[in-house]
């Protein structure tokens, strides 16, 4: 007999995709975009930016100084207005280099930093209790080694570990590093109040690498889209999916920015704002029952900052050491560890050799699903891409092509059901990363002395979202860290961490030409956290109001 | 020739071998399963005791422990969301086919937490099938005191087995009690996900509740069906506690906690209850270690890191 299922389990809607409502996404005027920081939407992805970590000693002085701050931190209004003028005169002049440039900074405050600020009363309505904790006390628990003295551990990281959590982050970003340093010099001149804890400039890498990490994959190619619009009609993320030539009942231009990028209500992001609804891919949630953040803090963003450190020739000899147990080459077997090849085009629709073409196209890069077959979609007119020319990617849901331990398979499982259910779910967990490189490159380099292998070089981990807790800590902990979820196949092999009572073997299970698996074991970490923090990007009129003055 | 002749038991060697017990355990666990259930496009749901399928791939299927609906629920506030997490009874909250119980000592602190994914319906066929022994049973697990009168209810002349005895809500915990888990309902929500026409996971229709573990079998199966293939679940057919993490979690003196966990029911691949409680020796109790910096204070704070596993496969009928 079939078991009948009653009304408890099992009951569904009559359609997909979530309800079918009129979406209505929220508008950001002038005075709205210019209270949001820049670096959380749109992001500022400039190439050379410096990281200041400082601590408050004299918050009546402090309090002076971030005001004085305050004219200077780039909005969001100034940073989509940089952005919309550099893509128009690229299309005029038909060149990258359009001969634009800018200096941007934005700040963010510990939970300390804001109660020395604002004093208890401005620090007393975060509920996120992850936030009031702070990274440190946080640390073991997203894996990091537990032994003291062990590379990793809290009490050796050169900021952000006990005894020297930074109260302020300042992010300085320049087209030219030149501009990059002297405004760094001027801030660290002007910080009365303030002493800096540490610095780290950091830099794209050079050349053929510029966007790639240090393992020489490219990074940041998959970033969810946020939705809402700005008061002239324009959305905060371009869309691009060409709903008229959908069937009726298809909803993907509404799911997805451009193919593959989902898109995400900004509440995700910005506190206050309409959040996504927990079982809808497209409805909003309904509002918060209750306040998590006092008021002033509205807008703002939690910033996570991990400083990590990357063994590249470590990667290097485990994917040649390993190679032979995988029955594959070093180059195939790293892009399973990651899930894209160096150039980014994933495994999902280029499964045997990297396709930089493919890459390149920023319409077809990131359109693919895991469970099942891709379907095509068409670009709207005027798109910056031709119609996708590559083959769609088609189903793996065993994970033969991109395993289930693959990097961008944890981190982002897309359509596939998870251990908490529904792909809308997975919508909840999607952080905006604003990581970049740190440190001379290894990758590309012929011969390198071992003064270069030996210098310190990684990711500045920068994310944003309106939980620590359930975003960043989420995918980090549950996913990343876990051999069996969101799906059984062994660990994120690249940021993936496991501490079991200072055991810190990780393993994946590759598949293999026979249609079994191979485990191979992990025996060293390849990614080391050695510094960071929980800071609250506020809104920019916080600095002249709560935060300072 | 099928892949399981007879389906085995959730936990090994209860009653002895020969026990009439176990056909009546099979043909409950066959009489569950059709066998086959066609998808409405594609693939196929299968017992592998009535049909002969060549296996292409195992799959286990995991999801959190924890209630997702009380995280979704209770959003914003997950301190609410894990008190409410201690209620379980027939109606609530232990949703996930995975249900516990906390012991704390005088002062209100947890001292012990079970965690079972015991099916109501194996202990009612152990009951009918040696009355003793389940008194045995429960003796064993949850405390000597047990009597024969607690487990089981007169009622005009009948004398029935009462799955919501004190010493398996109140007490203690033995198997599930609240009413959505069960086998029947695990695998008629898996089967669900054939009636899918779908093309793909975005596409496939959200369930208004929002139970995890229903969206993943569902959606599992469903994803498997959709590339024409058969699924099968594997040996035991039953819920499983398919792993725990205590990663990170302190002692008093910030230390790593050492191995507490003991498997007290099902194999060691596939355990149906699990115990989780500090040597008297290391001189605290559960209530002073700390996840992540925050003190246990709910046994679903542990609930949280135990996930629970449907074992499964995907093949091809055998020519």
């Amino acid at each position: 007999m079939t078991a009948r299922v009653p009304a408890e389990r099992g009951r569904r809607e009559p359609a997909g995709y979530g309800p079918v409502v009129p979406i209505e996404e929220p508008v950001y005027d002038r005075a709205a975009r210019q209270d949001v920081q820049g670096n959380i939407v749109p992001g500022f992805n400039k190439p050379h930016q410096q990281f200041m970590f400082l601590r408050i000693d004299d918050p009546v002085a402090a309090r002076r100084w971030v005001a004085g701050l305050a004219p200077q931190v780039t909005s969001m209004d100034e940073a989509l207005g940089f952005v919309r003028e550099l893509k128009a005169r690229r299309r005029e002049l038909r060149t990258r280099d359009a001969g634009l440039s800018a200096t941007w900074e934005n700040v963010a405050f510990s939970f300390r930093g804001i109660e020395l600020l604002g004093g208890a009363g401005a620090a007393a309505g975060f509920a996120e209790e992850s936030f009031r904790q702070g990274l440190a006390a946080r640390s073991t628990h997203l894996g990091d080694p537990t032994t003291p003295y062990r590379p990793g551990h809290r009490d050796g990281w050169v900021v952000g570990g006990p005894g020297n959590e930074a109260d302020v982050l300042v992010i300085v970003a320049a087209d030219d590093p030149d501009a990059r340093n002297e405004r760094a010099a001027e801030i660290r001149a002007g910080a009365h109040g303030l002493e800096v804890l540490y610095e780290e400039p950091a830099d794209v890498l050079p050349d053929d690498l510029h966007g790639h990490e240090h393992f020489g994959f490219r990074d940041g190619v998959s970033q969810p889209g946020v939705r809402g619009r700005c008061d002239d009609g324009s959305f905060l993320t371009e869309r691009f999916v060409d709903a008229d030539a959908l069937e009726p009942g298809d909803v993907r231009a509404d799911l997805f920015a451009r193919p593959g990028q989902a898109l995400v209500w900004p509440g995700q992001f910005l506190l206050g704002e309409p959040r996504q609804d927990t079982e809808s891919l497209l409805a909003p949630a309904p509002p918060a029952a209750r306040p998590t953040f006092p008021a002033w803090a509205a807008r703002g963003s939690y910033l996570v900052c991990r400083r990590l450190l990357q063994d590249v020739p470590a990667f290097r000899a485990f994917t040649e050491a390993a190679a032979g147990l995988a029955e594959t080459s070093p180059e195939h077997l790293a892009a399973l560890l990651v899930g894209r090849w160096p150039s980014g085009a994933p495994l999902m629709r280029a499964a045997s050799a990297d396709d930089p073409k493919l890459a390149d196209d920023l319409m077809a890069v990131n359109h693919f699903l895991f469970d099942d077959d891709t379907r095509a979609l068409r670009l709207v007119p005027g798109a910056p891409s031709p119609p996708d020319r590559f083959p769609q990617a088609t189903a793996d849901v065993l994970g033969r092509v991109c395993p289930h331990f693959s990097h961008i398979r944890k981190m982002n499982p897309r359509e596939s059901g998870t251990d908490l259910g529904k792909p809308a779910d997975t919508l909840l967990r999607l952080m905006l990363r604003r990581g970049i490189t740190f440190g001379p490159p290894l990758a590309g380099v012929p011969d390198p002395s071992p003064e270069l292998i030996a210098a310190e070089r990684g990711l500045m981990f920068v994310c944003y979202g309106a939980t620590i807790e359930d975003q960043f800590e989420f995918v980090t902990r549950r996913w990343a860290n876990s051999p069996i979820l969101p799906n059984h196949g062994g660990h994120d092999p690249i940021i993936g961490q496991r501490d079991t009572r200072g055991d810190r073997r990780r393993f994946v299970e590759v598949p293999g030409p026979d249609g079994g698996v191979r485990r191979i074991d992990i025996d060293r970490d390849f990614v080391v956290p050695t510094g960071g923090g929980y800071f609250l990007a506020p809104p920019i009129s916080a600095l002249t109001g709560v935060l300072g003055g | 020739m099928a892949l399981v002749g007879t389906f085995a038991p959730p936990h090994p060697g209860d009653l002895p071998a020969g026990s009439p017990f176990y056909d009546a355990w099979h043909d409950l666990v066959a009489g569950t399963i059709d066998d086959y259930t066609p998808g409405v496009v594609r693939g196929e749901f299968v017992d592998p005791s009535a049909v002969d399928v060549d296996v292409l791939a195992h799959r286990a299927v995991p999801w959190t422990g924890f209630p997702r609906y009380l995280l979704v629920r209770h959003r914003d506030d997950r301190h609410r969301a894990f008190c409410e997490g201690e209620i379980r009874n027939v109606v609530g909250n232990q949703f996930e086919y995975l249900e516990w119980h906390v012991t704390r000592n005088e002062f209100g602190r947890i001292t012990k937490v079970v965690f079972v994914t015991e099916l109501l319906e194996y202990w009612d066929l152990l009951a009918r099938t040696n009355p003793q022994r389940l008194v045995e049973l429960y003796r064993e697990l949850v405390h000597p005191d047990v009597e024969g009168d607690d487990l089981f209810l007169e009622r005009e002349g009948t004398r029935s087995y009462d799955p919501y005895n004190r010493w398996n809500i109140v007490n203690g915990i033995v198997h599930y009690v609240v009413g959505i888990n069960n086998l029947p309902l695990a695998v008629g929500v898996a089967e669900g996900g054939l009636a899918e026409a779908a093309p793909d996971g975005f596409a496939v229709a959200a369930a208004p509740d929002v139970h995890a573990a229903d969206e993943r079998l569902r959606r599992d199966v469903g994803a498997v069906a959709r590339r024409d293939l058969s699924v099968i679940l594997r040996e035991p057919v039953t819920l499983t506690i398919g792993g725990w993490d205590d990663t990170g979690w302190t002692k008093p003196d910030g230390s790593p906690v050492g191995d507490y966990w003991r498997v007290t029911r099902g194999t060691a691949e596939a355990p149906v209850r699990l115990e989780y409680e500090v040597p008297p020796e290391e001189g605290f109790v559960v209530a002073d270690i700390a996840i992540g910096g925050r003190p246990i204070e709910f046994g679903g704070q542990l609930a949280e890191h135990v996930t629970v596993t449907v074992h499964a496969a995907a093949g091809r009928r055998a020519s």
